[in-house]
């Protein structure tokens, strides 16, 4: 898992945690992911424990160590707890989560097996369960975080092991 | 109907300011300009024959197109040959082989893969493609899983 970073980083040092990572260097996309990022962490339509839940879900089968130890505070004051988080360990979690969460962590599984089609059962769950945008909401959440984890173990140089760390929303 | 990664937008719509935000990163991947999009057309193909999405396999993406993009390699990409005609080239060769191993596990990339992607597009292509395909293969998901589900919707 560990090594060498595999890509330098922007020479000019700004204070931003993003802007000053690898991804700094390609400018042309690094405001869109910030403005997506921010979108994403709004709480509306989809409030953030459940993103931050699809967000460790996808982290822990990547297994991006720095995504994996990260909190962000909006998630934690909307009731992600340790516990919560701990039970995203096991295959199906168990009772800790409620309906919701659940189902949004059955909903990134699903993603995560693709091209494996999702049980319809579950389908047929989530849409009477979520409004069409908390769906949408899900979605561009998963399919934001899962390749910026990827993109954290391709480009290398991830420690052992990381400290739980509680961050804010970075700032566009 | 089966979405693809051009015509997921359609599925996302319904929360309009998160899907402009998604669809303006998406069109930051292709008009960037460390990576020619007809390269990156070959990895967003690729990706779609490992994801076997058929939808995605038939569609070009415009800018690629208009930067003048060579079918034989997509026929070449999606056959698993190589067209005498249209030999991949030694940058291409580099980028598919990173993304073929990254399809299968971003973590048993090499750093001989990365170094050869960064022998022909430097640091900042390499950053830029590992965004590029990771968009790709997140909206490849996206759009199968959303067709599965737009499909129980109407049953």
């Amino acid at each position: 898992m560990s090594g060498l970073a595999r890509a330098g980083v922007p020479a000019t040092v700004t204070g931003h945690l993003i802007r000053d990572s690898s991804l700094g260097l390609v400018g042309e996309t690094l405001d869109p992911i910030l403005d997506l990022q921010a979108q994403l962490w709004s709480g509306a339509p989809l409030r953030a424990g459940l993103v931050e839940l699809i967000r460790l879900r996808s982290a822990r089968a990547v297994n991006c160590v720095i995504c994996k130890a990260v909190r962000y505070d909006v998630a934690r004051a909307d009731g992600v707890t340790e516990q919560k988080v701990a039970s995203l360990t096991a295959a199906l979690p168990g009772e800790v989560l409620d309906e919701d969460e659940r189902l949004v962590v059955a909903f990134t599984d699903a993603y995560l097996s693709q091209p494996a089609p999702i049980a319809p059962e579950l389908a047929q769950i989530l849409l009477s369960r979520f409004s069409p945008a908390q769906i949408a909401h899900m979605a561009m959440a998963i399919g934001f975080f899962n390749p910026m984890s990827k993109c954290a173990v391709s480009l290398s140089g991830m420690p052992e092991s990381f400290p739980l760390t509680e961050i804010s929303v970075p700032p566009r | 109907m089966q979405l693809h990664t051009q015509s997921l937008r359609g599925a996302l719509d319904c929360a309009p300011q998160l899907s402009q935000a998604f669809e303006a990163l998406w069109a930051a991947v292709w008009s960037q300009p460390h990576i020619p999009a007809p390269v990156l057309e070959l990895c967003r193909l690729q990706l779609a024959k490992m994801h076997r999405h058929g939808s995605d396999q038939m569609v070009r993406h415009p800018v690629a197109q208009r930067a003048g993009f060579d079918e034989r390699k997509a026929q070449a990409v999606l056959t698993g040959g190589v067209d005498p005609a249209a030999p991949f080239s030694a940058a291409e060769q580099a980028v598919l082989a990173f993304t073929e191993q990254y399809a299968m596990d971003p973590g048993s990339i090499t750093d001989a893969l990365a170094d050869d992607v960064k022998r022909h597009y430097g640091d900042t292509g390499l950053v830029t493609l590992i965004e590029a395909i990771g968009f790709m293969d997140s909206r490849l998901r996206l759009a199968s899983l959303l067709t599965q589900m737009l499909a129980e919707g109407s049953a």
